[in-house]
């Protein structure tokens, strides 16, 4: 009986300790919003200078692998479903198979943890190294608000970027796709973008963007909330970016699952098609 | 280490935003712990203006706790600082910016931004606070910069330069508002005797030059006989001692002796540390070569 209650107790305990870690996550994640939005109006925030250095860091050196990985995920989707579908009805509807899985879950999924891998992990392992180094310490003695002078460039830049990354990763998805069908399974040009267009709606891609938008946003909270949670010895900083990596892989996971449902809602409600 | 008087510096001061009465820093009945660890236990002091103040003490006895309580950056469970009369620990976050205008901080490790240039460092918080031209800017960088021999060094990263610089470049920071009270951290780790030299030189005559209160926290003798105006001593959360760097030579506490002198065996719980790790190592049967002895009440010089 006292092992039940000392691990009810445990687990008490560990349940309280996330939730106050979450909660101040949320706390942290508001104040970044704030002050991004402060910052487009008033540069002293944060330089724009910074801002360009993280879309650059974040945005323009992250587009070989999105296309990449992008155009190999495209290609194994039809690779892999081509022959199935061929076996029950007319292969060509993999057009529409590829179309609606890429554009609403498995470009803004899978961009997305390319990005927390790429992108997120640099963010936590840069700002831990700043806390461990009394960079962030110093700011803040300097009456410079570390949140609003490094977290909000690289929270601008994710939001701005990722999206745009999705776009991208898309697009080579779909490109990679179109290639393998009509070279390797005979499917025509002209039937492939026939079906693509019956099946494939303007919503799929907005709502993929819409997607991408709240996985920047979680990558980029979780992601520089534990490089500020750092606190002594530089083996700390690897700690903290593995469990920020884990973290986004889990939120980007669970949250295409609830927004897939929220994206359900709006069908139903013919908002979407 | 002699020179002229840090009182002929008032004008530089009046410049800094300081006021010209009552002490620079109040210590008002601090407490810090961690736990059952009772760091900080009931401190209070205060430190007037334009001289060089050491705190020092044994590893571990809240020095850096003290001085992160004095900062704004450690929050103590009772007490507050008053930095030139302004509370740090005010409610109000007005208040609280003001008190950190007033003074700067050189950390253990410089704490240099990385990312930007020795200049861009030195001119960061003269950009954030004030609406100067860049010319200005440039100008008051390249000023302080002079000040503490790194002109030569103003476009090169932090990972370029060496130690010595990098302490000289996080001073020239922590100078370019002019702040009246500067506070450094352990500023001599890690450097050359020379270095150390040159560090504890430039310390003494910025305070001098600039009329700042400066508070060091160190626990290089030599360094502290070369530059204290006046030491504190913290041990076992209180402060033990309160003296010029005469008075800490020719005190009779055999705890202070025991710290100036570096012997192993004293009051100071060293000894028991060491016993202890004997004990761990060879058995109980290992003679324990000194005795733990509880923070004798303060020391009056």
């Amino acid at each position: 009986m006292a092992l039940v209650a000392d691990n009810l107790a445990a687990l008490g305990a560990l349940i309280n300790r996330q939730l106050v870690s979450l909660g101040r996550a949320i706390k942290f994640g508001s104040n970044a919003a704030v002050y991004t939005g402060r910052g487009i109006l008033n540069r002293r925030i944060f330089p724009r200078h910074d801002f360009i250095v993280q879309v650059d860091y974040t945005g323009a050196r992250s587009v070989p692998i999105m296309i990449l990985t992008g155009a190999l995920v495209g290609m194994t989707l039809v690779a892999q479903t081509t022959p199935t579908l061929a076996r029950y009805g007319p292969k060509e509807l993999v057009a529409g198979v590829c179309g609606v899985s890429v554009l609403r879950t498995f470009g803004p999924v899978l961009a997305a943890i390319i990005f927390a891998g790429r992108v997120g992990a640099a963010f936590t392992a840069e700002l831990g190294t700043m806390k461990v180094g009394e960079e962030v310490l110093a700011l803040d003695t300097m009456g410079i608000d570390p949140v609003g002078y490094l977290v909000a460039p690289r929270f601008a830049a994710a939001v701005l970027m990722l999206p745009c990354l999705t776009v991208l990763f898309d697009a080579a998805a779909l490109l990679g796709g179109f290639i393998i069908a009509i070279t390797n399974f005979d499917i025509s040009a002209s039937d492939y973008l026939d079906v693509t267009k019956q099946f494939v709606y303007i919503s799929n891609f907005t709502f993929g963007l819409f997607k991408s938008l709240i996985f920047a946003v979680l990558i980029s909270v979780i992601c520089c909330f534990k490089g500020f949670s750092v606190h002594g010895s530089g083996m700390e900083v690897g700690r903290a970016t593995m469990q920020a990596v884990v973290a986004c892989l889990i939120a980007i996971i669970f949250g295409d699952f609830l927004l897939s449902l929220f994206y359900n809602i709006l069908a139903k409600l013919d908002i979407v098609a | 280490m002699s020179g002229p008087s840090p009182s002929d510096a008032s004008s530089s001061r009046a410049e800094s935003g300081l006021q010209s009465h009552g002490p620079a820093i109040k210590v008002e009945h601090i407490k810090k712990a961690y736990g059952d660890n009772v760091v900080l236990n009931d401190i209070s002091f205060e430190l007037e203006r334009g001289r060089v103040y050491v705190i020092m003490g044994p590893s571990g006895c809240g020095k850096s706790t003290l001085l992160r309580a004095m900062i704004g950056a450690e929050e103590p469970d009772a007490g507050t600082v008053f930095i030139d009369g302004v509370d740090t620990w005010a409610a109000d976050k007005k208040a609280r910016e003001e008190a950190r205008r007033k003074f700067g901080v050189l950390f253990q490790g410089s704490a240099l931004l990385n990312a930007l240039t020795v200049a861009e460092n030195v001119a960061l918080p003269i950009t954030r606070h004030t609406d100067l031209l860049k010319s200005t800017v440039d100008l008051m960088v390249k000023l302080k910069l002079e000040l503490v021999g790194m002109g030569d060094a103003a476009d090169k990263y932090p990972y370029e330069i060496s130690g010595g610089m990098k302490k000289r470049a996080g001073l020239a920071r922590a100078i370019a508002l002019d702040p009246a009270i500067v506070f450094f951290d352990e500023p001599n780790s890690g450097l050359d005797p020379v270095m150390v030299g040159v560090i504890d030189k430039l310390i003494r005559d910025l305070t001098i030059k600039l009329g700042i209160t400066s508070v060091l926290i160190t626990h290089d003798m030599a360094s502290i006989f070369r530059i204290a105006d006046e030491v504190l001593m913290l041990y076992g959360g209180r402060i033990v001692f309160r003296g010029t760097p005469d008075q800490l030579r020719t005190t009779t506490s055999p705890l202070v002796r025991q710290f100036v002198n570096g012997d192993p065996e004293g009051p100071i719980n060293a000894p028991r540390q060491l016993a202890e790790l004997s004990q761990a190592l060879f058995g109980a049967s290992r003679p324990v070569t000194g005795e733990y002895q509880a923070p004798g009440e303060r020391d009056k010089p």
